[in-house]
């Protein structure tokens, strides 16, 4: 066994970084079954990621008979038999496209490292370096379908914990670390078209404004000079991967990152129906984004900016401020739906909602909810995935998962065979040690799956 | 000894790299950064025979490559790059590394001091670290230590967790990597389940207190076991191997025996690893590679070599400079990079690997060439996060965007003050002197006669164009630094 091992692992280091490992999964049937419709297509996925840890209980998990419930009503939606918060009346009436997981349990109640257990699978802490979500998709895609010039893996909004561990392309390598734009603080009374297209766009695409033309063409070739000098005389891996990711960064240059990033030119009509905020005109970004065959786009979501809070973190005055986000979230979330689905797109994109736990259902003394992990919500859209139904059950006070408990592994697990991807492909790690796409004890949620 | 496997391989080695080659990469590897244009201007016309010998020594000698080695050994203590708050406490404790190499403390005194690392139990002074801000603690004043350096931040890091701690013991100081151990007996490698947790046990009675802004770090004294994870089973701290430690009482930390017996003479790994991380940090890979995978499978490339520097860094008590001078002084180390079509293994080191550089040389090699010391507070603080970020391990497009259009370019590549500037105003000076100012400052050798006429052709075409001097001679500085030439170690 032990010769086995070694030579596995021999084999894995040459082909490291390169996605590895037959597989035996059981849903390789209906997998293969999708991929035969349409092989070269390749899905993308959307995450509307909402740090903090959004409140389940006031969103898509509303208890209307319980003190818990709080003072927000739930309302019916499209799907006869699911209700959900009254203050997200337009994806209500999307419920059909919404695979509603109320049931998610998982171990972490710390903010970081619970993004970092959701965000790639995996507990963090230890030496393995977990690429998030994203970098795992982008690494995954090929490259038919796309514009090869377009970045694979693409965040807007910043990262709350800076580049922790959860957030980066960890083991991956930069390649497939995200681009990100929108990092700006926008405070709310200060947004503007212009101050959002801005934000929107990829730094460093364009040369500082103060440098004449000719001077801009007479350093390139000063520089081509020497690089063509340096390469005849030495060789190595390290030196052409520079020089292709140097190329790359000049084929982005040209134009087309630079028109793809400007959503200035997108109808203003439906620009005011995403929401003139960061995560509206994010959702009308990653829409173009994805209609080009990028395959992962995150859009962080800080709620309506107002009020001083770290996200949906809601340790008080949860009600107040909620009132807010989730119009916010209502307005990006439900136009980006109906905008994929009128263009074709929402068969092929999957949209993934959730953060990094929930919240107590529990009201606490300053009218706020706290951490809580042990139950609560995420909801998948789009390719792949049977919308206008709810998976798991919460108890009546949403103290506990009743029926159908989901991992992240699960979760994710799903979110992988949705794309055509199988979750028990393997990556090779900083370690040596090859690591599945999803956790290997994880099941994906079949029923959520078309 | 290296020699022979190459002429047994039948690789022929190439030629010894010429001075300007070697001067480059033995300052980036000894002090972290490229030569200064002084430092590189007195090499090069220097006609003494010995003077890559004496180079050698002045560099070992230099405090900053005392700097440079504790940086190097902080890296597998596994802070996380690109974090601020990582960032400020790896640094913390390279300070305190660099303190210990300066007073010419020897590696296994370092480790010992380190492992054991006195705890600071919460609500004392000295545990009130800005968690926020990621500043570094306020101490005492009157404490002997400077402020600056935070050995604790070794614990802290890994939030004191007793298996995290014994993974990362075993990787950074004996080249072993048994977390894969953690959860069920290896699956390559011959380590046990309960090996693994035998070593985590030395770290059990640690316990972090996390409060807002502060931290603290309790220990239990007298705890030397351990529950494994989920399971019921305990373990008690034993030595890999086998062997029960002697506790030394209950006001000793259990961790005191374990760096005891890390750092003994017998065990055979801890010279061993750390030779081998000075070999990686000169050549870019181990004898054994990677440089925290010492195991039957994976045997070093020149075993005789590695066991001649271990005995050596025994004998020298310890002392790593000695060894790394020993490294650069080889001629496998002295041979050029620029290789022959047909590349052989690198394992044979037939020639010099390229190698891309890392972080903090970029870091500190674009504030020389930018005319900044080294004092943090100048450049701008996202720049240097995002030049940290490149660990140059896989160049990324945006990465290369960074470095074309990014912070890089308006510093140098602009009319602000600094290098391009100085060289313009140096009076009485050619455009060909004013070209070789530059080349040295970044690429540490002269133009060749090809590389002056057209550069220099460039910049008299600008000046009669009525650019300014110093904007086309910023030009220049632009394409030296965005060239492959500058950002690798060759």
């Amino acid at each position: 066994m032990s010769q086995t091992y070694s030579t596995r692992r021999a084999w894995l280091r040459q082909v490291a970084g390169v996605s590895l490992g037959a597989s035996v999964s059981p849903w390789l049937g209906p997998l293969a079954a999708r991929a035969g419709a349409d092989p070269a297509r390749r899905r993308s996925c959307i995450l509307l990621w909402m740090p903090g840890g959004p409140s389940q209980l006031d969103t898509f998990d509303p208890k209307p008979g319980h003190a818990n419930g709080g003072p927000f009503a739930a309302i019916d939606t499209a799907v006869p038999g699911i209700q959900i918060c009254e203050h997200l009346p337009r994806l209500a009436q999307a419920a059909q496209h919404l695979a509603i997981v109320r049931s998610m349990t998982t171990k972490e109640g710390d903010h970081l490292r619970a993004s970092q257990l959701v965000r790639t699978g995996y507990t963090p802490g230890g030496v393995i370096d977990y690429p998030m979500l994203g970098s795992l998709i982008a690494h995954q895609a090929q490259a038919t379908e796309m514009e090869t010039e377009l970045p694979r893996c693409v965040s807007v909004g910043s990262a709350p914990f800076g580049l922790r561990s959860g957030f980066t392309a960890g083991y991956l390598g930069p390649r497939f670390a995200p681009l990100t734009v929108g990092t700006n603080y926008l405070p709310a009374s200060q947004i503007d078209w212009v101050t959002l297209d801005n934000s929107l766009r990829v730094s460093n695409l364009r040369s500082p404004g103060n440098v004449a033309a000719d001077r801009l063409a007479g350093r390139r070739e000063l520089l081509a000079h020497l690089e063509d000098d340096y390469r005849a005389r030495r060789r190595g891996e390290k030196l052409a991967e520079r020089h292709a990711a140097y190329r790359q960064a000049e084929q982005m240059m040209q134009g087309l990152t630079q028109q793809v990033f400007d959503v200035s030119s997108e109808p203003e009509a439906l620009r005011e129906l995403y929401g003139r905020n960061l995560f509206g005109q994010g959702c009308l970004l990653a829409r173009r984004l994805v209609a080009r065959g990028v395959p992962f786009v995150e859009v962080n979501c800080q709620g309506s900016g107002e009020r001083n809070v770290f996200g949906w973190d809601t340790h008080q005055d949860n009600f107040n401020t909620l009132r807010g986000h989730c119009r916010v979230l209502d307005d990006g979330f439900a136009t980006l739906l109906s905008d994929l689905k009128s263009r074709g797109l929402l068969e092929e994109t999957l949209v993934v909602w959730m953060g990094e736990f929930g919240r107590t259902p529990v009201i606490n003394s300053n009218a706020g909810r706290d951490h809580f992990p042990q139950a609560w919500s995420a909801v998948l859209a789009g390719s792949g995935i049977v919308g206008g139904q709810t998976i798991g059950r919460t108890s009546r006070d949403g103290m506990e998962v009743q029926e159908r408990p989901t991992s992240i592994g699960d979760l994710l697990a799903t979110v992988f065979v949705s794309l055509g991807l199988d979750p028990k492909q393997q990556t090779m790690s900083n370690v040596g040690r090859p690591i599945r796409l999803a956790d290997p004890e994880a099941k994906p949620l079949m029923e959520c799956l078309a | 000894m290296i020699d022979d496997k190459l002429a047994a391989s039948g690789v022929a080695p190439v030629k010894p790299s010429d001075d300007a080659e070697f001067l480059r990469r033995v300052t980036l590897d000894l002090l972290g950064r490229i030569p200064t244009v002084s430092e590189a201007r007195a090499f090069l016309v220097s006609s003494d025979p010995q003077r890559r010998e004496r180079r050698i020594d002045e560099l070992l000698a230099s405090p900053e490559c005392a700097h440079r080695l504790a940086h190097v050994l902080c890296e597998p203590f596994g802070f996380e790059d690109g974090d601020a708050i990582a960032t400020n406490a790896r640094r913390t404790l390279e300070y305190w590394m660099r303190a210990q190499l300066l007073a010419d403390r020897g590696w296994d005194e370092i480790v010992r001091n380190l492992v054991a690392v006195e705890p600071r139990p919460s609500g004392s002074r000295e545990s009130q670290v800005n968690y926020g801000q990621g500043l570094v603690p306020l101490l005492d004043q009157s404490a002997p230590q400077s402020f600056q350096e935070f050995p604790l931040a070794f614990l802290q890091n890994k939030l004191a967790k007793p298996e995290e701690l014994a993974a990362v013991t075993m990787r950074a100081f004996l080249g072993v990597r048994m977390e894969c151990a953690q959860c069920h007996d290896h699956p390559f490698s011959h380590w046990k389940r309960e090996e693994f947790w035998s070593q985590a046990a030395f770290f059990a009675g640690l316990r972090m207190e996390r409060s807002r802004m502060a931290f603290g770090i309790d220990e239990d004294k007298l705890r030397r076991e351990i529950k494994i994870d989920d399971a019921e089973q305990v373990v008690p701290a034993a030595y890999l191997g086998g062997g029960a430690p002697q506790w030394s009482g209950a006001e000793v930390s259990p961790r005191r025996a374990l760096a005891d017996w890390l750092t003994s003479p017998e065990n055979p790994y801890f010279a061993r690893a750390a030779v081998n991380r000075l070999w990686a940090m000169c050549f870019g890979r181990g004898l054994v590679e990677p440089v925290d995978d010492f195991d039957d499978r994976n045997p070093p490339s020149h075993p005789a070599a590695l066991d001649l520097l271990a005995s050596q860094l025994a004998a020298a008590k310890f002392q790593l400079r000695p060894v790394l001078g020993t490294i650069v002084r080889t001629t496998a180390y002295q041979r050029s990079s620029a290789a022959p079509d047909a590349v052989a293994a690198p394992e044979l080191l037939a020639h010099m690997p390229v190698r891309a550089l890392d972080a903090a040389q970029l870091v500190a090699s674009l504030e020389q060439v930018r005319g900044l010391r080294a004092r943090r507070g100048e450049m701008p603080i996202n720049f240097r996060l995002e030049v940290e970020r490149m660990s140059g391990s896989t160049a990324s497009p945006i990465q290369a965007l960074e470095m074309m259009n990014g912070g890089l370019a308006n510093l140098l590549g602009s009319d602000q003050p600094g290098l391009a500037d100085a060289v313009a105003n140096y009076p009485a000076w050619t455009t060909a002197q004013r070209i070789e100012a530059l080349f040295l400052a970044t690429l540490t050798r002269p133009p060749s006669p090809t590389e002056t006429a057209r550069f220099a052709a460039y910049v008299d075409q600008q000046v009669a164009a009525a650019t300014p001097l110093r904007a086309a001679l910023a030009d220049v500085l632009w394409a030296l630094a965005n060239s492959s030439e500058f950002q690798f170690n060759h």
